[in-house]
């Protein structure tokens, strides 16, 4: 074998590995997208259940404001609903 | 002690003081008024604890010294007297009081003098000035939203907040919310949670608008002087909730209507006469009224059921959707009472969400008023 069949071999076994590197490197990705979409979908799952939550509290008819958080309330309070509509993005359906 | 004072120097001291003396039984030294004779001057100083007063009046002293009376009974003795020289003179165990002009003598029993609580002290990092006519309008605009309810004491009263010469007032019962500003020449800024008793007491103490009361503070106290009259409050404790947060962002205002002179008088008009129809309703919610700004007309409409019913079309300009809310007729009836302006401005967000009502022509973040009030829920 002579010296220009061994740097061809190694020069094919470099190919190789960066064309597996790559094949990685875009494993990678995915893995990277699909973990941020599932932290993504978690977050939103919390999130929504607190709010579902907390709108269930109120309809109940306990403060869910902090100052007044669990007590019982007679009236529409600005902050609870105030704090609904931050945390919902638009007030229940049901006001 | 021994002075010689004035009636009318005397009666006027007694009468400020007097409205800081305990009503309740619970500390019999608090039912006291401390009377203080020193450098030809008459200081008289009662407190209920929550708020103390002391009123200093000029005085012949011909023998310093400190008593400690009754302080309703000396307030009504000191008010029958006839006008002219009093002489006080006290000795442990009683107050003798002589009016000269008469030949009338009369004593009342003094309180224990080393049992009087000493009036705080303040060193305030927050010093300044604001005119007594600003003071009264941002309490008579602000304390109408004030709770009753005792079991929150933090909305019994009222945020008071010093930065960059503006004073701001907030109070709220959590149905409705009113934000006064104005000017006040100072330095240091704080943010103060006061009775508010303490702050009408103090609006009241003068008819006089362009007198001038200072005030001096600290996170934990608050003193206010008018004239010779000096006046420290109790702080309720706690943080109070960021009001800003509820006000509406600016994307959710869908309706804006003025009301003009007559108009308003009319509203006032309606909605007086709607609480008396709804005052007895058997349906639970009282003073329930439903608004309906249609066009170029807010239409009024309460239904008393047993007692009788009420519509009732005001004029009004309108720019942006049509909007049908229920509201308290006492809430709206408060708001349009205290602002003195001859036009006001409703600007809406639904049907469901808060309102403002702001003196017309005043944009909502720099209006000198602003009142926010939520529209009730009311099953057909």
């Amino acid at each position: 074998m002579t010296l220009y069949d061994d740097i061809s071999l190694v020069y094919e076994q470099l190919q190789k590995l960066l064309s597996e590197a790559a094949e990685l490197r875009e494993h990678v990705g995915e893995l990277e997208r699909y973990n941020a979409y599932l932290q993504q979908k978690l977050l939103d799952e919390q999130q929504g259940s607190g709010f579902e939550a907390l709108n269930s509290l109120y309809n109940e008819g306990y403060h869910i404001c902090h100052a007044h958080f669990g007590h019982q309330r007679e009236e529409d309070c600005l902050f609870c609903l105030s704090l609904l509509f931050h945390e919902g993005r638009s007030l229940p359906e049901d006001l | 002690m021994k002075i010689n004072i004035e009636k009318n120097d005397l009666f006027y001291a007694v009468q400020v003081v007097v409205r800081a003396v305990s009503n309740k039984n619970t500390l019999p030294i608090l039912s006291g008024i401390l009377l203080d004779a020193h450098n030809n001057t008459l200081s008289l100083k009662a407190t209920d604890l929550d708020l103390a007063m002391e009123c200093s009046v000029s005085a012949d002293v011909i023998e310093e010294g400190q008593t400690v009376v009754q302080g309703k009974l000396f307030s009504n003795m000191i008010a029958l007297l006839p006008n002219g020289n009093i002489e006080l003179e006290s000795n442990k165990e009683k107050l003798i009081i002589k009016a000269e002009s008469e030949k009338n003598e009369s004593s009342i029993k003094c309180l224990d003098v080393d049992e009087f609580p000493m009036l705080p002290i303040i060193n305030g990092n927050v010093e300044g000035v604001i005119p007594a006519g600003v003071f009264k309008r941002l309490v008579r605009q602000v304390s109408i939203a004030v709770a009753t309810d005792e079991i929150r004491p933090m909305f019994t009263g009222m945020l008071i907040k010093l930065s960059n010469n503006n004073i701001t007032m907030v109070a709220t019962d959590t149905h409705r919310l009113a934000i006064g500003k104005g000017g006040w020449q100072g330095k240091g800024e704080v943010s103060l949670i006061l009775p508010c008793r303490t702050m009408k007491e103090i609006a009241s103490l003068t008819n006089n608008d362009e007198d001038i009361i200072k005030l001096i503070a600290n996170n934990n106290e608050v003193y206010f002087t008018l004239n010779n009259i000096t006046f420290a409050s109790r702080v309720i404790s706690g943080q109070y909730p960021d009001y800003q947060q509820v006000l509406p962002a600016d994307a959710l205002y869908c309706s804006y209507s003025v009301l003009n002179k007559d108009s308003k008088q009319k509203l006032i008009m309606a909605l007086e006469m709607a609480i008396l129809i709804t005052r007895d309703s058997a349906r639970g919610k009282t003073n329930i009224v439903k608004l309906k700004w249609q066009d170029d007309q807010l239409i009024l409409s309460a239904d008393g059921h047993d007692t009788g019913d009420i519509h009732v079309e005001v004029p009004i300009t309108k720019e942006g959707e049509n909007i049908t809310a229920s509201y308290n007729a006492r809430y709206l009836l408060d708001a349009l009472k205290i602002i003195d302006d001859e036009q006001i401005a409703f600007h809406l967000t639904g049907p469901t969400t808060p309102g403002v009502i702001i003196p017309d022509g005043q944009s909502r973040d720099n209006s000198s008023y602003i009142y926010l009030v939520l529209p009730m829920r009311v099953s057909n």
